[in-house]
């Protein structure tokens, strides 16, 4: 289950902070941080720039804050492909201000992201304090406000991946078989749609036809229920078998393998835990198979 | 940047079921630089020649063989291989984070250029390698040394740091920095962890090392939920830390005078 996380301090109203928005320096001139950004390789550099306004003392206010105490805003990153959390830049709040202009800048090597960046802004105790009100942050780093933003950087991953590609070799699996999905059952923290792939056959001429139509006849429409029914049941199965997934519940990174089969798992059965529904995959296997195309409607459209 | 081999990852768990009971000879025999299957990012450096590959494999053997190859390494041995094979990888593989990300570079390693180094690393356990060996993962053979020194170099200027930690460190210990990539992926927490990690266990030597990591590693969980570690000093990085040890000691003293009273 994914955790709620509670601070144990209070926090800042979040129209403390004015945010403009990030500019990306690609070129001479800037442009609007898109919402996804392909095409970006190891070498490239990510220079980004973006102005804010901060409240300062009526985050103090909020937060049971001294005027003495340091407070920085940081933007910072973290790309759920790799997993790396980093610093972009800090700047001190020297000023009490009600309005604090602040501008932030910094680099991100395109080496370091992929999958999907988190760009996060943040206001930070800059130092650990001691104070005398229980409910004010105390530890440094504690964030007091934030915002963020998130850049897809491969926009093939809104869809789910599907390569044609030709079975003849044996290596991909029966030389007459449909299709096969090739995923990685033992790192549930890799991004879902970077790892994961429905290999489909090109020497099978329906089974290609069914998978690219836009319009799909009867025949395709059936095909791919039954892709469909295939793909998932290896999802859930794979992940109910596996020791490492069942014991996290669900606490994986947003994008990753684990984090999008649990959602599958909870939409498919919303009212099930899931040792119960991995007793049942071990134990009566063709009732599950039954329910799980049941849930999934297939062969109805 | 360096740029590997890309194995896909339908064909290394091919290459894996076999390899996994294979004999260490007979793989010896077909470890190679290069599959046809293989594929690389088009993009972002200069692709690894077959040279730098053949120099990775034997600098691998010539390590192995120092640990007992082929013959089954004891504990000690597979652990002495493990800490230079990691600074062996970390040098010769300046890999971008993104390419390290991708599985099929590890696969590439484990399946096709030294199937036979995993198979021997990994034999002591029964007939049968485990196949998260060969595939990607946190547990394949290359890929979890690749990412310990790359997490516990971070901030670090002296690459005899990162060596003397691999040497201090138990492999569980190792694990369980690395336990949790979110964790482990905020720069210069790891190294961090691992350096108080030391000091606590060496200022407590009553105290299991075991149960000191376990226990700090969940809070620090808890903590990098509402803390930016990564946006503070290290100095600020280290006084967490240290407070964060402080407190396991207390509650592991706690829980054994408890019992010790109980008994």
């Amino acid at each position: 289950m994914k955790a709620v996380i509670a601070v144990p301090y209070k926090r800042a109203k979040s129209d403390r902070l004015t945010a403009g928005p990030w500019e990306l320096w690609l070129t001479e001139s800037p442009s609007p941080l898109p919402l996804v950004l392909p095409g970006l390789d190891y070498g490239s550099v990510l220079r980004l720039r973006r102005e804010v306004i901060i409240d300062v003392s009526s985050l103090r206010s909020d937060c049971g804050l001294a005027n003495d105490v340091r407070l920085l805003v940081a933007a910072s990153w973290s790309s759920t492909g790799t997993s790396l959390r980093r610093n972009l830049v800090n700047v001190d709040l020297s000023s009490d201000d009600d309005a604090c202009l602040v501008e932030l800048a910094g680099d991100i090597s395109g080496g370091d992201i992929a999958g999907t960046l988190h760009i996060e802004t943040s206001v930070l105790l800059a130092h650990s304090q001691s104070t005398d009100d229980p409910l004010a942050a105390r530890r440094a780093g504690s964030v007091l406000l934030h915002e963020r933003q998130s850049v897809q950087m491969d926009p093939t991953t809104s869809f789910f991946p599907v390569e044609v590609v030709d079975f003849k070799t044996g290596l991909l699996g029966n030389s007459e078989s449909g299709w096969r999905l090739s995923w990685n059952i033992f790192d549930f923290e890799q991004p879902f749609l970077g790892s994961v792939r429905l290999l489909i056959n090109a020497a099978h001429p329906r089974v290609v036809g069914a998978v690219s139509g836009e319009a799909p006849t009867a025949e395709a429409s059936a095909i791919r229920s039954a892709i469909y029914f295939d793909v998932a049941r290896g999802l859930v199965l794979g992940a109910l078998a596996n020791d490492e997934f069942m014991e996290r519940d669900g606490d994986y990174p947003n994008g990753s393998c684990g984090r999008v089969v649990y959602t599958l798992i909870q939409m498919l059965f919303p009212n099930d835990a899931l040792p119960g529904l991995a007793a049942t995959a071990s134990q009566r296997r063709d009732y599950f198979n039954s329910d799980l195309q049941g849930r999934l409607r297939i062969f109805w459209s | 940047m360096i740029l590997f081999p890309l194995l896909p990852h339908h064909v290394a768990l091919q290459i894996a079921e076999t390899a996994r009971s294979a004999s260490v000879a007979s793989l010896a025999e077909g470890a190679a630089t290069e599959h046809s299957a293989c594929i690389y990012t088009p993009t972002g450096g200069a692709r690894v020649s077959k040279a730098g590959l053949t120099k990775l494999r034997n600098d691998l053997l010539e390590l192995a063989t120092s640990a007992g190859y082929p013959e089954i390494p004891t504990q000690q041995q597979a652990a002495l291989f493990d800490v230079e094979a990691t600074i062996v990888l970390s040098r010769q593989m300046p890999i971008a984070p993104a390419e390290a990300a991708k599985g099929g570079v590890w696969e590439f390693l484990s399946c096709v250029l030294l199937p036979d180094i995993v198979r021997w690393r990994f034999s002591g356990t029964g007939p049968i390698t485990s196949i998260e060996r060969f595939v990607a993962g946190r547990r394949n053979t290359c890929q979890r040394l690749w990412w310990r020194a790359y997490h516990l170099s971070s901030r670090m200027e002296a690459g005899s740091q990162l060596s003397g930690l691999l040497r201090s460190l138990g492999e569980d210990e190792l694990v369980q920095l690395m336990e949790r990539p979110s964790l482990a992926g905020i720069e210069g927490l790891c190294g961090a962890i691992a350096d108080g990690f030391l000091t606590i266990s060496a200022q407590h030597p009553d105290l299991t090392r075991r149960e000191l990591i376990r226990e700090a590693q969940k809070r620090f969980l808890r903590l990098s939920s509402f803390l930016w570690l990564e946006s503070l000093t290290a100095d600020d990085v280290g006084g967490h830390v240290e407070s964060v040890f402080i407190q396991v000691v207390a509650s592991l003293h706690g829980t054994q005078s408890t019992s010790t009273a109980s008994v």
